[in-house]
């Protein structure tokens, strides 16, 4: 947190940037797929990256995290920043053996030290604490090819808190999902977000209750070089996602507004248009 | 049938080869668990088709130069080898027809370059072929130490560093996140399977050394709860199968690379035979 003095003498505290875009160019080879970005994701806030498959999510995101080299503009990133991941739920070998309690333990595993062969001491306090966070503690030594696609999408994320994260990032995370699932999820978000200081970034291209829960939104089309981003109402306010009629597919809630609390911080431009 | 104490009497005959089988056995069961988790079973036969490559265009080379960068035939396998496993692991991870399509180009290329240029050598054909499969019976003691010095060495590197490889191998954008340095962990873990297949088919041949890197792992992929325990009890059931081939050989005067090849494929099936007979008796039970 920093602190801002605002107009007669208070002092306000500002939510740290995590991370931060400027004029952001992502793309394949050296081709573009989208009009620079400028963002910043900052503690407290629920980001959600929509658009239709093939529409630059998943290069936005491996571009945020690393696997991938922006082809234009920089990052900035907070010194040492830890980011919790959950991948696409296809990305894992269900085939692999382990326990629960060893996928969420893999989430430990960072930097050079991975190559010494045991774990330090203390960790299997964080494995289960992460796992309780994650209301996953019951499953700790079940087989993870024997659980429901919901109960596997808690593993993952206990994988991801294990390593106390500041950022938090989940790629489809309730694409797998029946409505009930899915809305354990984000209400297991929401807790964690209330309980820790950390941001969220969630991508999806289902967009009903992330548009309900969403402080912030990127809403990005590759093949109209569109890219709105900012706090959730001016993004649902954008000609182009208007145009879109997106706000049919989510609740009246999500239309009419930030009204469960958590409330968007500071203001991104409204980017992009079409190129 | 030959007399089975005979074949305890005669040891000091048998020890290299059997040792041999042991250890490649060992070494390829355990690696053969990334293999097939990564969906890459034929990997080693198109990696055992770049090594036969690598051998012959060493001693291709070795006909156009003496310079001191030639290769001797069993680096200039694992160089080959090193290269095409690397190469193919760093292109495989999402597309399964990018994977297939390079693991065919590669067995062809290795079959195909090894035929033209097998042809422009001095060697006789058999001559070459002994020097690419070995002979199995008769390991010669210098190559038992070749692939007990590489065994030991990628069986260390894999005990150490087994959580890394399990980090980049199954959450490649996960250990990416959380800094594991991918790139290294993927070059180690080409470069143990290439030693590993190298040397392996230098001592054993190309056949047995397909079956080991796969069948034993499958089972212990199928009877393990944990990674950990799936890398251990590849590397019993690949050392058990190495020995057991190598016996089974002599009591009927078998190959015994194809003897080795036909002991993996009875463990597959007798685990899988196993778990389906638990299953059963669960069933009823429940």
């Amino acid at each position: 947190m920093s602190a801002a003095r605002i107009p007669g003498g208070a002092v306000a505290e500002t939510p740290a940037t995590l991370i931060a875009g400027r004029r952001l160019a992502i793309g394949w080879g050296d081709r573009a797929i989208l009009p620079p970005l400028d963002f910043a994701i900052r503690e407290g806030e629920l980001w959600g990256l929509v658009g239709r498959n093939g529409s630059g999510k998943s290069t936005l995101m491996k571009t945020l995290l690393g696997s991938a080299s922006p082809l234009g503009g920089t990052i900035d990133m907070r010194p040492g920043l830890r980011i919790g991941y959950v991948p696409q739920r296809s990305e894992w070998e269900a085939a692999v053996p382990a326990r629960v309690i060893d996928i969420a333990a893999g989430g430990l595993d960072s930097g050079w030290a991975t190559f010494l062969p045991f774990r330090p001491r203390g960790s299997k306090g964080k494995v289960e604490a992460a796992l309780a966070v994650a209301d996953a503690a019951d499953l700790a030594t079940r087989r993870y090819a024997t659980l429901s696609e919901g109960q596997k999408q808690r593993v993952w994320l206990a994988r991801a808190l294990v390593s106390d994260p500041e950022l938090l990032v989940l790629d489809e995370p309730t694409s797998a999902l029946d409505t009930a699932a899915e809305r354990a999820v984000f209400e297991l978000l929401g807790r964690v977000l209330a309980q820790r200081r950390i941001a969220i970034l969630i991508a999806s291209h289902q967009l009903g209750l992330l548009f309900e829960r969403a402080t912030h939104l990127f809403y990005i089309e590759r093949e109209a070089g569109v890219a709105a981003i900012g706090p959730r109402a001016e993004v649902l306010a954008h000609p182009i996602v208007r145009e879109r009629n997106l706000l049919e597919l989510a609740s009246p809630r999500a239309a009419g507004g930030l009204t469960d609390g958590a409330a968007a911080t500071g203001s991104e431009s409204i980017q992009g248009g079409r190129s | 049938m030959n007399d089975a104490s005979l074949f305890f009497d005669s040891w000091e005959l048998f020890e290299p080869g059997v040792l041999a089988g042991v250890i490649v056995g060992a070494t390829l069961g355990l690696l053969g668990v990334y293999v097939v988790l990564r969906r890459l079973v034929f990997l080693s036969a198109a990696v055992g088709q770049t090594a036969s490559f690598g051998v012959v265009l060493a001693l291709y080379l070795a006909t156009l130069s003496s310079a001191w960068w030639v290769p001797s035939p069993a680096v200039g396998a694992v160089l080959v080898t090193f290269a095409g496993t690397l190469f193919v692991a760093r292109r495989t991870r999402r597309s399964e027809v990018v994977r297939d399509g390079l693991l065919g180009g590669m067995f062809l290329l290795g079959a195909a370059g090894t035929v033209l240029l097998g042809s422009h050598l001095p060697q006789e054909m058999h001559e070459i072929e002994a020097l690419l499969h070995g002979v199995g019976v008769s390991v010669e003691p210098s190559d038992l130490t070749l692939v007990a010095a590489l065994g030991g060495f990628v069986l260390f590197v894999h005990a150490l560093g087994w959580r890394a490889f399990a980090a980049v191998a199954f959450d490649p954008i996960g250990a990416q996140v959380r800094r594991v340095p991918v790139r290294v962990v993927d070059i180690a873990l080409a470069l143990t399977l290439a030693l590993a297949i190298a040397a392996g088919i230098r001592a054993l041949g190309a056949l047995p050394v397909f079956a080991l890197s796969i069948l034993p792992s499958l089972a212990a992929i199928r009877l393990a709860r944990t990674l950990p325990g799936a890398l251990v009890l590849g590397a019993l059931l690949g050392a058990a199968t190495g020995f057991i081939g190598y016996f089974v050989a002599f009591l009927f005067d078998l190959p015994v690379g194809a003897s080795q090849t036909a002991v993996a494929i009875l463990v597959a099936l007798l685990v899988e035979l196993g778990r389906a007979v638990v299953g059963l008796a669960r069933g009823r039970e429940g």
